[in-house]
């Protein structure tokens, strides 16, 4: 179900299921007007998640109880002014959570929260891998509930101590990724369980740089559905951020149209190549016919090489 | 549908893109978030993250 209510946007609903999880639209520092109100970042990040706490109570769920917070700053000074108004809503196992500069659409807010919420009759549970400390910000690395599991925003930083490792975007990316199976492995689950993935990269110049080591987390395995957009990050040397959703389930497939579905259709375009979307679905009925198989083009397997791409369909038209 | 993630790269984008999401789910619109970015395709102005699945099922 979705529901009408004031959200960031009101042609977007204020809240939906997914599952049996509750997504909460993102909220900008409103107040009892419906003005965006509150001078300076603490004044609007707590306004914005007193509204959030709102949705959630319309919703009859409790914000507490978020598995996954969105956090959208339009400046990165603002970061430790956030966390310090941001804290105190998630006082014990805060939800994970993904920061980046990505401005709200209305000028005057310099904050929009969204949040996905596991109601109170569902089981919710912190992963945290032994030896790694505990994130110096009000945010847990993996949140576990039924068979999803959430992966906050995660930079190149060591697990063990949350030191930086500095680096160019390849580097970075490969200890995200390590990070990554290591919340993974913590769960039990591997890569080959993540279907979603948001990509924050600083440089556009990046992209190719990041997808090299991108693909090779996920050889053998269908890789997830993925957004990659350019974003400013929360620290200066920071080049690539990366948010993961896994789902365990037996029946994850690929899906799209027969062909494939291009995930960019200009990339895929520009590529010569179409790329795979994953996602956890019911198996297919018998009576189902198989999917088309895709056919190979060497020329276009090229282009997708160059332009970063190697998934199972690349290649394929 | 139940969430669209939307990047547009003008603020001023947020309302045609948004106008356009309701003319295609006139029945419920998805929760979501639609926030500012630069895409990594140069002439691209929007960009949307769609989750779908059914109310309910674990």
């Amino acid at each position: 179900m979705t529901a009408p209510g004031p959200a960031a946007h009101p042609q977007l609903s204020a809240y939906a299921r997914i599952g049996h999880a509750v997504l909460l639209s993102a909220v900008l520092p409103l107040d009892d007007a419906g003005r965006v109100a509150g001078a300076g970042i603490a004044a609007q990040t707590t306004l914005a998640l007193e509204r959030l706490r709102d949705a959630a109570t319309r919703a009859g769920v409790s914000l507490a109880r978020a598995a996954a917070v969105h956090v959208y700053l339009r400046d990165a000074a603002d970061f430790a002014g956030m966390n310090a108004a941001y804290a105190p809503f998630f006082q014990v196992d805060p939800p994970t959570r993904t920061t980046v500069v990505a401005p709200p659409t209305d000028p005057a807010a310099l904050i929009a929260v969204s949040a996905l919420v596991i109601p109170d009759d569902q089981p919710r549970e912190v992963i945290h891998p032994a030896g790694w400390k505990r994130s110096a910000h009000p945010y847990s690395y993996a949140v576990r509930s039924g068979n999803t599991l959430w992966l906050s925003g995660l930079v190149s930083r060591r697990g063990a101590d949350g030191t930086a490792v500095d680096g160019d975007v390849g580097t970075q990316t490969r200890v995200i990724l390590d990070n990554a199976r290591d919340l993974l492995a913590a769960a039990g689950w591997t890569f080959a369980d993540v279907v979603s993935a948001r990509v924050y990269i600083t440089d556009a110049g990046d992209f190719a740089a990041m997808n090299a080591v991108y693909r090779e987390a996920f050889a053998g395995t269908p890789p997830p559905v993925r957004a990659t957009v350019l974003a400013g990050l929360m620290q200066p040397a920071l080049r690539v951020e990366i948010t993961f959703v896994a789902v365990r389930d037996a029946a994850r497939v690929v899906v799209g149209p027969a062909g494939a579905l291009p995930f960019s259709p200009a990339i895929a375009a520009a590529a010569g190549c179409s790329s795979p979307v994953s996602w956890a679905t019911p198996p297919a009925p018998a009576s189902t016919p198989p999917r088309r198989r895709a056919r190979s083009s060497p020329a276009s397997a090229r282009r997708c090489r160059s332009a970063g791409w190697a998934g199972p369909t690349c290649g394929k038209r | 549908m139940r969430e669209a993630l939307i990047y547009v790269t003008e603020p001023g984008l947020a309302a045609s893109v948004l106008g356009e999401l309701a003319a295609v789910r006139p029945d419920g619109l998805p929760a979501g978030a639609v926030v500012q970015a630069a895409l990594v395709v140069p002439d691209a102005t929007v960009e949307i993250m769609v989750t779908a699945g059914s109310a309910g099922r674990p």
